[in-house]
């Protein structure tokens, strides 16, 4: 490994711990700013969900600031707090007491992973293939009329397509269930149908997300093979005679898509957050609806948990990005 | 597709699926297959994750978590009696009777012979002993804790079917509301040889090697995920073999959580689900129009729910300026045209509401020929009346300003109208007809800040929910006692009444009826005082009723009759009340 490689992965890394300070820090600090009370909003909750009996606020509250650490100086529960994620401890649900955030989030990621990175990477690879296609010469009628129609298809938030697909799909023509990640009275067992099962569900919230990311892969792509189409390259390989298609994957699409990785990684957050509505659409059990559940009964440690879990991850992605991106061109690591 | 391809397709999907897994969903390999149309699935009340949490705690005490709320009491928990809050009528389960002392110092309460554990033990006075004493020495963070110890000095078990409940004061209604209501009395009795020895704010009651969670019920918990907790009837339960009742039909139940209305209308138009989370009347309207099996509490619309026991309501803060004054007060009321507000808000899918009496109360207490009735009428409160409204803003020595607003000695009054979420569709109605009735009305911000600001006194005007008498009218008027307000700046103990209003008239009033049973009789003392403390309370009107809470209950008559409605009413239809389990033992499969 040369010495610039070297330094370029040490730059990288230091970005990536830096901005995961900075994130861990914010994401700390920011619930604590927000209008209301969380130990109010539970006790709140104990009277209304439990009928009009009174309770002993003051005892209820001051216990409950105990369990949680609110009493002490905000100093204290930020150090705490760092304490806490060295031992990989998100804290405890305010909701869900004594739940612990971290099992919440263990439970809802596999969920959140497999439909975000499947619908995420499918609409990436699709999109740019058809754009690739639309922009070079002599593309097939159904190229030039499905990607426009993507393209449309592109503009429609994630949620409002998932409410489209649900009524089309699930309620008038019932192809496919309309909620939640398997058949409610379906036993879990690792076994074909159960699988089958996971998938059917999927489909809908996958081509919620897949077909409103599609249209944008291929718009961008289609741009930068538009622009890579007179390039010297491009001729000197067509003019040695090269098979079409090796001119279109190996110095059409490789050059293009440059552009296109770093899109990826500078989308993934809108991805993951236009994914949230559709997971609560959908009552899919993912990451997304544990937020939002979280986000309307304030439940600062499971937000501050799922947060810190998709900042994280989009800036270890976005790190992973960085390290690829040099292998893809060279020019990156001087 | 080549075998070695297929083969691989399979080992993937296979690995995904150990990974979603492994995420909680591994603990149902021993769990047999029932078929769907002998399966009951119900979701909790309310919006839910959509995954449940603490699911292998089932401890049904602590406040945080709802699972006796959601789905235990009506699987593995039972109640000593039940109420058909429709009727009143008082139906024994695990107890058989209970009586009263003279002075309520102390209520005997006669056990049903036979009731046993899902372990086989007995079920005794010794239970009941262990579970009240429990609860009145538990920490604040148990449900029921300060209530018990308010209420509750000691309990004694002369025999195995006798206990003994000595109380601090005279209790003559705690039976009814902590062990016999039927409604969001949420207080079973625990098995003392299982939670003896138990610090109660920590034992999670979860341990299937052992048998855990244990109680009377017709149902074992033989399955908890995060996507589904699945409760298989038991063939040994205490009700069939003693003759007290048949074998519930519904051999599974699962309960599945729903995160938003929108996923309940789909699951109920899929067939997923048979009952659980209400639907707004939209949705309930839109889902059935695809699923005519789906029902409510009346067969037609637009008011196609069931009370709930609450109003949305105006709640003035009468310890400040201007709203401790009453002409405001009742020209705020003359204001409101509550028909309009029902119409425009809920699709007239709720009714109007003078006072906080519910639907409940109606059959009983509220019947045309009541001393009750007769004062609501006496009072005509729903009157949308401009001249009303200007009359009483005279009395108060208002006048209109240049611009047409009521002020007083140049000073305008300024109504700042506040909501949580869950009543927002009132807000914009209620502030224009404020404005039509020339006061300078604003909309609050619908957020999470309304909840400390009601709590400490923070505010002028809140629309919110008063949730009262389902049983008698003291349940409502003892929201109107000054010993639940507090100096603004100290927190309330019950948002409910969180008016805040200081009468000792009215205390008085309170107290005396606090201390005697109810009673219909329109010569006791009792309906004396209850005419004599609503008189006040709609003299003052410390806080103003709007409409009423009727909540679609939606339930699915594709695999199961038997369903309460208005034309069988033998039990309120809310899945989070304790009587809930009156419905699934009336339940019978459709054939279907």
């Amino acid at each position: 490994m040369s010495s610039d490689l070297l330094r370029y992965i040490l730059r990288r890394l230091v970005q990536l711990v830096l901005v995961i300070f900075v994130a861990v820090s914010v994401n700390f600090l920011i619930p604590r700013l927000l209008p209301g009370d969380p130990v109010a909003t539970l006790i709140a909750r104990m009277q209304t969900a439990g009928g009009n009996q009174s309770i002993d606020i003051a005892a209820i509250s001051a216990s409950y600031y105990e369990k949680y650490g609110l009493d002490q100086p905000i100093l204290s529960q930020y150090l705490n707090y760092w304490g806490d994620l060295f031992r990989l401890d998100l804290g405890v649900s305010f909701a869900n007491f004594p739940e612990k955030v971290t099992n919440m989030i263990l439970r809802a990621l596999p969920w959140s992973v497999g439909l975000l990175s499947a619908a995420t990477l499918f609409s990436f690879f699709v999109g740019s293939w058809l754009g690739a296609r639309l922009a070079w010469p002599g593309a097939g009628r159904v190229i030039r009329t499905t990607v426009p129609a993507l393209m449309v298809l592109a503009a429609i938030p994630f949620y409002l397509l998932a409410i489209i697909l649900v009524y089309i799909f699930a309620v008038e023509l019932r192809w496919f269930p309309p909620a939640g990640g398997v058949e409610t009275t379906r036993i879990m067992r690792f076994e074909i149908p159960t699988l089958l099962d996971v998938l059917h569900h999927a489909v809908l919230p996958f081509s919620a997300i897949a077909l409103g990311n599609i249209g944008f892969w291929a718009l961008g792509m289609r741009s930068q093979t538009v622009s890579i189409l007179g390039e010297d390259y491009i001729t000197f390989a067509e003019s040695k005679g090269l098979a079409p298609r090796r001119v279109f994957f190996w110095y059409g699409i490789r050059n293009a898509f440059l552009p296109q990785i770093t899109a990826l990684a500078l989308s993934l957050g809108a991805v993951v957050s236009g994914a949230i509505l559709v997971e609560v659409i959908f009552n899919y059990p993912g990451l997304g609806t544990l937020l939002y559940t979280a986000i309307r009964g304030q439940d600062y440690y499971v937000i501050q948990g799922v947060v810190l879990v998709l900042i994280v991850s989009l800036a270890v992605m976005l790190f992973v990005v960085d390290l690829i991106y040099p292998l893809l061109d060279p020019r990156i690591r001087r | 597709m080549p075998v070695t391809r297929l083969s691989t397709a399979l080992r993937g999907g296979i690995a995904a699926l150990a990974l979603i897994s492994a995420a909680g969903l591994a603990a149902a390999q021993d769990v047999a297959d029932v078929p769907r149309n002998q399966t009951l699935v119900l979701t909790p009340w309310g919006d839910q994750p959509a995954q449940f949490a603490n699911i292998e705690n089932w401890n049904p005490y602590l406040t945080s978590i709802t699972k006796q709320r959601d789905v235990m009491q009506y699987t593995i928990n039972e109640m000593l009696f039940y109420t058909n809050l429709n009727t009143g009528e008082l139906i024994p389960w695990q107890g058989e009777s209970f009586e009263y002392a003279p002075d309520f110092m102390s209520a005997t309460i006669k056990l049903r012979d036979g009731v046993t554990w899902a372990d086989g033990t007995p079920f005794t006075s010794a239970d009941v002993k262990f579970t009240l004493e429990a609860l009145r020495d538990a920490p604040p963070e148990i449900n029921g804790s300060a209530s018990f110890n308010e209420w509750v000095a000691s309990v004694e078990a002369p025999d195995p079917m006798t206990a003994v409940i000595t109380f601090k004061k005279p209790a003559p209604r705690f039976v009814r509301d902590f062990l016999a209501l039927g409604h969001e009395n949420h207080y079973p009795i625990l098995p003392k040889h299982v939670w003896e020895g138990q610090d109660i704010a920590t034992f999670t009651n979860y341990d299937p090697a052992a048998g855990l969670p244990i109680g009377t019920g017709a149902y074992k918990l033989v399955s908890t995920a995060t996507n589904q907790q699945i409760f298989d009837r038991r063939d040994d339960w205490w009700g069939v073999t003693t003759g007290f009742q048949d074998t519930p039909a519904p051999a599974r139940i699962i309960l599945t959580p729903v995160s938003s209305d929108e996923a309940m209308g789909q699951l109920h138009i899929a067939n997923q689900v048979d009952g659980g989370r209400q639907l707004l009347i939209g949705t309930f309207e839109a889902a059935r129009a695809q699923n005519p099996n789906l029902l409510s509490w009346n067969p037609e619309g637009p008011v196609w729910g069931a009370p709930d026991g609450c109003m949305y309501s105006i709640f003035f803060n009468n310890m400040v300026a201007p709203w401790n004054d009453v002409n405001i007060r009742r020209a705020i009321n003359s204001a409101m045209d509550r028909t309009e507000l029902a119409d425009i808000a809920y699709e007239g899918a709720m009714p109007t509401a003078t006072f906080a009496f519910s639907g409940y109360m109606s059959g009983t207490w509220l019947t045309p020929d009541t001393p009750l009735t007769a004062k609501l009428e006496s009072y005509n409160v729903d009157n949308h009346s401009q001249e009303d409204v200007d009359a009483h803003m005279a009395a108060g020595g208002y006048v209109r300003d240049a611009e047409g607003f009521w002020s007083k000695d140049g000073e305008r009054i300024e109504v700042l109208m506040r909501t949580p979420a869950f009543i927002q569709p009132l807000l914009a109605p209620v502030t224009q007809q404020l404005i039509d009735a020339g006061f300078d009305a604003r909309q609050g911000a619908v957020d999470d800040s309304w909840l400390p600001d009601m709590q400490l006194g923070n505010f002028g005007t809140m629309l919110f929910v008063h949730c009262g008498s389902l049983s008698e009218p003291l349940e409502t008027l003892q929201h109107y006692h000054s010993k639940w307000a507090r100096p603004i700046g100290t927190a309330i103990p019950n948002l409910i009444a969180g008016f805040r209003y200081e009468n000792p008239e009215m205390d008085a009033i309170i107290d005396q009826m606090d201390a005697m049973p109810a009673s219909t009789d329109p010569d006791s003392e009792y309906m004396k005082d209850a005419v004599a403390a609503l008189d006040i309370a709609l003299r003052d009107m410390p806080v103003i009723h709007l409409i009423e809470e009727y909540h679609v209950v939606t339930f699915n008559g594709t695999y199961w009759t038997g369903w309460p409605g208005a034309d069988d009413p033998y039990a309120a239809p809310y899945t989070p009340w304790e009587a809930f389990n009156l419905v699934i033992h009336n339940l019978q499969q459709t054939g279907n």
